[in-house]
């Protein structure tokens, strides 16, 4: 019989990698990306919890969090979009030295 | 199943390694599809069909779609423009993130039988007992896709 801690083992390096986007990228959609990848290795290793000992309610509780990597991918491709609009760009840094310029 | 599971995360880690490094954003939206086809079937293979099958569903078929478009509407599609100081702050991250997942599987006991989804359970699980959940998700995502639009609406109306 297989132990679950192989399995997060196994995951562990998509979510790892996922926050490394999250921190090391500037490019909103491409930070909507890594977020993605963050959810999915969650909704992942809900899943073989659920195969290994959380039996239903693992499977339920990745499905929740499907449902917020929808909500959260909904409201990125918004606000996205509302930055090419206005900016003509989508590098989160450059919107917010421009913020910085029209304030001061 | 297990042997079968570590194999298709393995792939999908490279997929999702794509999808930061791909100076293509297009091509790193169309690597993160693979990374939740990839991770569905991982989780069919443990025997979590229903999850599995809602991860290449919702994920893979909306989600990461979702995430196409963004790429595909975006002005400047080449490129990876790192943050500064990306370097340090990551690292700092993963040693953190590191020790913490050694104390998750220490505390998460659990070995692997013959799985199957059970349906019913799940929806008498989804329906009954976290309905309430359930039906404060379902708000969540009415509201935030109204404050999206209204954020958008209020853009156009300013010009």
């Amino acid at each position: 019989m297989a132990e679950l801690g192989p399995a997060i083992w196994a995951t562990i390096p998509i979510f790892v990698l996922g926050l490394y986007g999250v921190i090391a990228r500037r490019n909103l959609i491409r930070i909507m990306l890594a977020l993605e990848i963050v959810g999915a290795a969650t909704v992942t290793i809900l899943g073989a919890a659920a195969a290994a000992n959380w039996q239903d309610m693992g499977e339920v509780l990745g499905l929740l969090a499907l449902v917020a990597i929808g909500i959260e991918g909904a409201f990125l491709v918004a606000l996205a979009t509302l930055m090419n609009e206005v900016l003509g760009d989508t590098d989160v840094i450059l919107f917010k030295e421009r913020r910085r310029g029209e304030e001061e | 199943m297990i042997e079968a599971y570590i194999l298709i995360m393995g792939v999908a880690t490279a997929f999702a390694a794509a999808v930061l490094w791909d100076p293509d954003l297009v091509r790193a939206a169309a690597s993160l599809i693979m990374v939740f086809l990839l991770s569905g079937f991982a989780l069919l293979a443990l025997g979590a069909w229903f999850i599995g099958a809602m991860q290449v569903l919702l994920g893979a078929g909306a989600v990461a779609i979702i995430a196409l478009y963004a790429a595909l509407t975006s002005r400047k599609r080449t490129e990876v423009l790192k943050s500064p100081k990306a370097g340090s702050i990551a690292a700092i991250t993963l040693g953190i993130l590191g020790i913490s997942v050694g104390l998750l599987t220490l505390s998460t006991p659990g070995t692997f039988t013959i799985y199957s989804s059970n349906a019913y359970k799940i929806a008498e699980l989804l329906f009954k007992d976290i309905g309430l959940t359930v039906a404060l998700s379902l708000l969540m995502i009415v509201a935030l896709i109204a404050s999206a639009y209204i954020v958008r609406y209020l853009y156009v109306r300013g010009e």
